[in-house]
Parts: C-alpha cells; sequence; structure tokens
C-alpha cells in the first residue's frame, strides 16, 4: 500500500505538542472556501496518471526513512492534509509501524473528520492513533454546506465519538467574516464541546489570505476585538481553553 | 606611545572604566618578559596564532572559577567575611566576592551555580524574590561585561525558578546564564521556563550536563565566559587561538597540512603557551600573593591551558577548493569528513603535546572552539557552519554534533528562532534534547524579536548597539564587540528556525 503525499515538513512547531514531523496528505473531499492550500484538494490514487511531479506516491519504509532521520528530535507525527483521513489503511498501516519503531513518538491527526470514523473497520485506526485535530467548521448544516460543499452530519457524530474516548486534542474554527453568523456558530460549537469537556483546548483561528483562491473568496482579517468577542462567547459557556490563533 | 595613552585618555566614547583598563592594557604593552621564539613571531604577525589582547606580561589568569560553594560555607578571613545567614546576607556575601575576582577582563567571568548557592536562603519567597532581582541588576549594572557567566541547574530549585522570572523582568545582558541540562535530571517545565526566558533575553543556554560530566570525571564543572568549560575551584591560564583559516595557506594539500603544518603549528603555539603559564605561575606571584588561593577558593592545579580554534569551515573550504554549496562545509560529504579528520589530529597533537602545570586535564592543553573576536573578517568561530550556508536544522545539528565531543573546554552553536517558536517552547526542547542524544554539548536559542541577541558567545542588545553606531557612551565594553561583529561576520543574517 501507498500514500499519496504532498509535502513533509521535519520539524514544525504549529502541529501539535512539541517537535513534530508534519505529512501533508494529498486529496480532499471538501472545498472549502477558504482552503489555504487548495493545491492538496484534487484527490489522485496511487495508479493515477499524471500525477503532478511535486506530489509523492510514497510507501512506508520511504516515511519509515524520513522520520528515522529526525525521530530523536521530535515528539511525535502529524498527518494532515488535504484530508489524510481518506487514506485511513495506509495511515494506520503507518501508525501501527511507527509504534513499533519508536514508542515513545505520538501520531496525531489532524482532519475534517468527515467520513464516518465510528464503523467497525475503523477500529484498528481509531486505536492506535493517540489524538485528532478536529476542524468544525460551522454549526449550521446550511452553512456548513455553503463553506464547505458538504454538510457536517459526520462531523458532529465523530466529534462525540472521539470526545468520549478522549482521542481529541483541539477542535477549531476558521473565522471568515461577513458570511455565516459567526457568534452563532462559535456560540454552538462551544456548547457542543462544553457538553461534554469544558477543558477542551478550542482554537478560533483568524482567516487570512495568504494562499486562498482569489476568485473562490476574497475576505478581511478579523480583528482581534472581534476575536475576543467570539472568545468571550465561548468561555461564557463553559470553556477554559480557549485560544486565537 | 605617549600619543596612544593621550587618545584613550581624551577618547570620548569610552567610559571612565574603560579607559581605566585600556590605559593598564597600554602599560603592560610596554613590556616584553616572554621568550617568544621567531619561529612562533612569525605566526603571530601572520595572524596564525593570536593570543586574544592577554597581554604581554600576564600577571592574572585569563578564567577564574572560585569554588563558591566553599566560600559560602566559610567566609572569607581576607574580606572579613562571615557566612550568611539569611537571603541577604547571601547575596552581598557574593557580590563581595565577584568584586575580587580577576580576570583577563577585569571583570568576573564566572559567579557560580547561583541557583543551588542561593537556595537554602529562600525562607519567605516574596522577600527572597526582592533579594535576587537586586542580585541581579546590581550585576548587570556594575559587572559591565557580558563575559561574565552565572550557572543554574541540573536541579530544578525555586532560586532557579526566581533568577528565570527576574532576569526576565530585568531584561538585561549579565550574566549570561547556563542551564546544566539533563534530561533524566531537569524536569521539563523548568527546563521550559529557561527556554521561555531565552526566546526574550538570548539566555540561559544548554550545556549537556551527561557529556560534560563524563569529561570532567564525574566532577561538576563551571560554565565561565562565553562557554567555557572549566573546573571549578580552578580555571585557565590562557587562552590562544590557531587561526585554521589562516594556516591553510601554509599548505600545498591535505595531506601536508594534516601531516606537517598542523603538527608544527600546534608546537609553535603549545611552545606559546608554555611561555605565557610559565610568566603567570613562576614569576607574576599571582598564585602565592591572591588570598583566592591562600584561602583555597581557587587551586593553582585545577587550571588549565585552553587551546582554541578558529575558522575550520573555510580551512576546510579553501583546501579541497570547495565552490558550490553542496560541496562546502555543512553540505557536502567529503568536507565534513575531512572537518573532523583535522580535528582529531589536533587533538591528537594537542594531548601528545606534554605540558607542565596541567595536572587537573592529565598534562595536556584542552581544546576550545574559538568564537571569534570583533575584528574577524569572513572567519567562522571554532567550527561552525558559516553563516549564509546554514543547512536545514536536523542536518544542521548532527553535523556539528560530530565535532562537539572534542571540545571539553568549549563550543557552542547558535539558533535564532521565529515568533512561532515562542508559542510551543516545548518544540525547541525536543530539538535540545535530540540534539545532546546525537553529541551536541552546548545549544544556545534566541529569539529574531528580542533586543538582547547572542552575537558569538556573549549576549547585546541591539538598541546599545545602535546607540554606538551613533557614537553616543555605552556602559558596556561587550557592545564594541558586538558592533565590531555585526558589522564583520553577518551575526543579523543568520538562518531563522521555526518550520523546516
Ligand atoms: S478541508 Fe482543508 S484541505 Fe480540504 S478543502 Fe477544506 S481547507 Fe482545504
Amino acid at each position: 500500500m501507498k500514500g499519496i503525499v504532498n509535502k513533509i515538513i521535519p520539524f514544525s512547531n504549529v502541529d501539535g505538542p512539541g517537535n513534530r514531523l508534519s505529512i501533508f496528505f494529498q486529496g480532499c473531499n471538501y472545498d472549502c472556501l477558504y482552503c489555504h492550500n487548495p493545491e492538496t484538494i484534487e484527490i489522485f490514487g496511487e495508479k493515477s496518471e499524471n500525477i503532478p511531479e511535486d506530489i509523492s506516491v510514497m510507501s512506508i519504509e520511504k516515511i519509515l526513512e524520513e522520520i528515522e532521520n529526525v525521530a530523536p528530535f521530535i515528539s511525535g507525527i502529524t498527518v494532515s492534509g488535504g484530508e489524510c483521513s481518506l487514506q485511513w489503511r495506509f495511515l494506520t498501516e503507518l501508525f501501527t509501524e511507527i509504534k513499533k519503531n519508536w514508542k515513545r513518538l505520538t501520531c496525531f491527526v489532524d482532519s475534517n473528520c468527515s467520513i464516518p470514523l465510528w464503523p467497525e473497520e475503523k477500529k484498528k485506526f481509531i486505536d492506535i492513533l493517540d489524538k485528532v485535530m478536529i476542524d468544525i467548521k460551522a454549526f449550521d448544516k446550511k452553512d456548513h454546506i455553503l463553506m464547505t460543499g458538504i454538510s457536517n452530519e459526520n462531523v458532529i457524530r465523530n466529534f462525540k465519538y472521539l470526545v468520549e474516548l478522549g482521542k481529541i486534542y483541539e477542535v477549531r474554527t476558521v473565522i471568515v467574516p461577513e458570511i455565516i453568523d459567526n457568534e452563532k456558530t462559535v456560540d454552538n460549537i462551544s456548547k457542543l464541546i462544553a457538553e461534554y469537556d469544558k477543558s477542551l483546548k478550542y482554537k478560533i483561528i483568524k482567516y487570512r489570505q495568504n494562499g486562498v483562491r482569489e476568485e473562490v473568496l476574497k475576505a478581511y482579517t478579523p480583528s482581534e476585538e472581534y476575536m475576543k468577542k467570539l472568545k468571550k462567547i465561548a468561555e461564557k459557556n463553559g470553556l477554559s481553553n480557549v485560544v486565537i490563533v | 606611545m605617549s600619543e596612544q595613552i593621550l587618545s584613550i585618555i581624551k577618547n570620548n566614547v569610552l567610559t571612565y572604566e574603560q579607559k581605566l583598563r585600556q590605559l593598564a592594557g597600554a602599560a603592560e604593552g610596554t613590556l616584553n618578559v616572554l621568550n617568544i621564539t621567531p619561529d612562533i613571531q612569525e605566526y603571530r604577525d601572520k595572524g596564525i596564532i593570536c593570543d586574544l589582547f592577554e597581554g604581554n606580561a600576564p600577571y592574572r589568569a585569563r578564567y577564574i572559577t572560585p569554588d563558591y560553594e566553599k566560600f559560602m560555607k566559610q567566609g572569607s578571613k581576607f574580606l572579613d567575611i562571615k557566612p550568611a545567614k539569611d537571603i541577604w546576607e547571601a547575596t552581598t556575601n557574593l557580590l563581595i566576592l565577584y568584586n575580587h575576582v580577576p580576570s583577563i577582563t577585569s571583570y568576573p567571568v564566572y559567579l557560580g551555580n547561583i541557583d543551588t548557592l542561593l537556595e537554602p536562603y529562600i525562607k519567605d519567597e516574596e522577600e527572597a524574590y526582592k533579594a535576587i532581582k537586586l542580585f541581579l541588576l546590581q550585576i548587570d549594572r556594575t559587572i559591565t561585561d557580558s563575559f561574565c557567566h552565572a550557572n543554574l541547574g541540573p536541579h530544578k530549585t525555586k532560586a532557579g525558578e526566581m533568577i528565570l522570572k527576574a532576569t526576565v523582568e530585568l531584561d538585561t545582558m549579565t550574566p549570561n546564564l547556563t542551564l546544566k541540562y539533563d534530561e533524566d535530571i531537569t524536569p521539563d517545565d523548568f527546563a521550559v521556563q529557561a527556554i521561555e526566558t531565552s526566546l526574550k533575553v538570548a539566555k540561559p543556554s544548554f550545556s549537556n550536563y551527561k557529556m560534560f560530566q563524563k569529561d570532567f570525571y564525574g566532577k561538576d564543572y563551571a560554565i565561565a565566559s562565553c562557554y567555557n568549560g572549566l573546573s571549578i575551584g580552578g580555571g585557565a591560564y590562557t587562552l590562544v587561538r590557531l587561526n585554521l583559516a589562516k594556516l591553510v595557506e601554509e599548505a600545498k594539500n591535505e595531506e601536508d597540512l594534516l601531516s606537517h603544518i598542523l603538527p608544527d603549528a600546534v608546537n609553535r603555539m603549545a611552545r606559546y603557551m608554555d611561555e605565557r603559564v610559565k610568566f603567570l605561575v613562576e614569576e607574576s606571584g599571582f598564585f602565592e600573593s591572591s588570598f583566592l588561593a591562600k584561602e583555597e577558593l581557587i587551586h593553582r592545579d585545577r587550571f588549565s591551558g585552553m587551546f582554541g580554534v578558529v575558522g575550520l569551515a573555510e580551512c576546510v573550504n579553501k583546501i579541497i577548493g570547495a565552490e558550490k554549496q553542496e560541496d562546502r562545509f555543512g553540505w557536502g560529504r567529503y568536507a565534513d569528513d575531512l572537518g573532523v579528520k583535522i580535528i582529531e589530529k589536533l587533538q591528537e597533537y594537542v594531548h601528545n603535546y606534554k605540558v607542565k602545570y596541567c595536572e587537573i586535564t592529565d598534562n595536556h592543553y584542552v581544546l576550545h572552539a574559538q568564537v571569534g573576536i570583533d575584528t574577524d573578517y569572513g572567519i567562522s568561530p571554532g567550527c561552525r557552519i558559516p553563516i549564509g550556508d546554514e543547512p536545514a536544522l536536523p542536518k544542521h545539528i548532527k553535523q556539528t554534533a560530530k565535532f562537539h565531543p572534542y571540545f571539553k573546554s568549549g563550543i557552542g552553536d547558535i539558533f535564532p528562532f521565529d515568533e512561532m517558536a515562542s508559542k510551543n517552547p516545548e518544540s525547541i526542547l525536543d530539538i535540545i534534547k535530540g540534539a545532546f542524544k546525537e553529541g551536541m554539548r552546548y545549544f544556545s536559542v534566541y529569539s529574531t524579536d528580542a533586543d538582547v541577541i547572542r552575537i558569538t558567545g556573549y549576549l547585546v542588545k541591539k538598541s546599545e548597539m545602535e546607540k554606538l553606531h551613533r557614537n553616543e557612551q555605552v556602559i558596556q565594553q561587550t557592545v564594541v564587540f558586538g558592533l565590531g561583529a555585526r558589522e564583520n561576520s553577518k551575526i543579523l543574517e543568520r538562518k531563522i528556525r521555526g518550520n523546516e
């Protein structure tokens, strides 16, 4: 089995706890208005023709080699995308091998959590991964479809499933001004989180234009005051660890 | 001569103290007491051997690392000081002693493991914090030279935490700080606090406790001046450096360098060091007259001589004619292997040269990766990869770690991080843990946003360099060096680390 990889960053300090090797997998089932890496959206198969040159079809061994080079310097690896969970079979195998070789390295999954993670066939995947960073991009279904092209029933169900297992590292929402009702969104999402775990980290992320396709979305970065207002809403709902990025 | 003296006196950019020290240097410069043979002088004239302005007649050891633990227990007869009973007396006693510890700069280059020294006196935390903050303030404003170095760790202490906190609040250049770090002893939260401190004020640096312990035969050690590993209760008589970037001009090829030029240069430099050590020990009367020796805060037989090296990168690149980056030191396999070979040979030659008066280091001089001087142009410190040629961080660390084991009296690398890293200091701790496992001895971090930055080993404020650049007086002598290095060695152009 092979993984379709867009790029690997050997040292990353923004993808979870400590220093991590980040693997960006190619291919996504969403098409977010504000996608910062639209080049990672297109899905290729292992044997697809005309895979662009900068995308690599990588074996487990090849990725393990990359990890080997930096293993002493990292706390773990984070898989991201695109949407890495689309390649969950490959990830299951990769994580199993990582744990075999380096017991202390943790495996984190940065995901939009749109594919059902609860079915029995994915049990091994969920067991072996350490934590998930989950994007809840909107709460209202219509808003979610507007932002991503797809409804969010699976996302919410996945959230509930994972949080009960203690497998969530953080929840994230990108704040784009003037498209959907952000106050309502943050209010609902934080209520949902608070229902399960008030100390769970909730990251609200300022929209930034860099990388975003101008023909799809042209927006401005929300002000610090606005973000603080949203943070207050989440805190009022009982969350103790709300972070503005 | 008198013209030189008058120009020191009339120089308005110098403070009174800076004038005083330069005048003393000028006086010493009139003497000619060392027996310097023509072959040594030839290499001195060519800048291959350089004594780093130690002067013509050594009358104090270059670096002195007193046994402050002992001083805290016994006080001092000469200074008429009794052992301290509380935090105020403890800090005062230390400040008094610092004033009487000489060195090449005439300021103390080592202040002791100040956290363990003060920890027993911490009773009321609020009061202790006030005392510690004033202690650090006093050091910064009176020891106006950031070669002055205090040590922390490896254990987490209340005093250690307070020192870090006060260091950030004071935002000072002096003292330089090192945390003796051992993953198995130092808890992560204390190490992370140290890194957060470093990202604000460029210190402490991290020293590899396990490695140094092994090199000092299980005994504790002092980190003094820039990053020099020395025996506690001793120090270094002298530090002379061999400029490999210039020595390479004498060699016909690699073989000639390794088998003829290098051993000959080691011999010339070691003989020069012998002369300096001999005068200091046998004639200057330093060890007979200093109360530090009489009260056994220092012991003559715990001193050694530091054999410094600079410019390995330039030496390697020159001798193999490396033009393209992929062939150069830090990138090319051949270049890096040759670098290791040169240092291996160097160590062999230095260790085989037996010397008097260096009992503590097995009767030979010890290797030191010298950080350079402000007037160096295009010469990299010690075994460092030149600024502008730094590879990605994992590769960089593995490359430099090959050299660190050879330099027990000091070597280190400096990595500036971007502001994202300050949001995740644990990521830097991961890197340090890995670096020490790979064999690095000493690791320094600073943030590109901070005012205090690390030049080559010592610290300087960017804002102070600006002042001096505008020809205003600055209190710290080291700012002068920093400005020189800023202009000649591109230190502000170091590769910034973040995600890579
Ligand atoms: S889920 Fe992520 S990768 Fe996929 S389209 Fe949205 S922003 Fe882009």
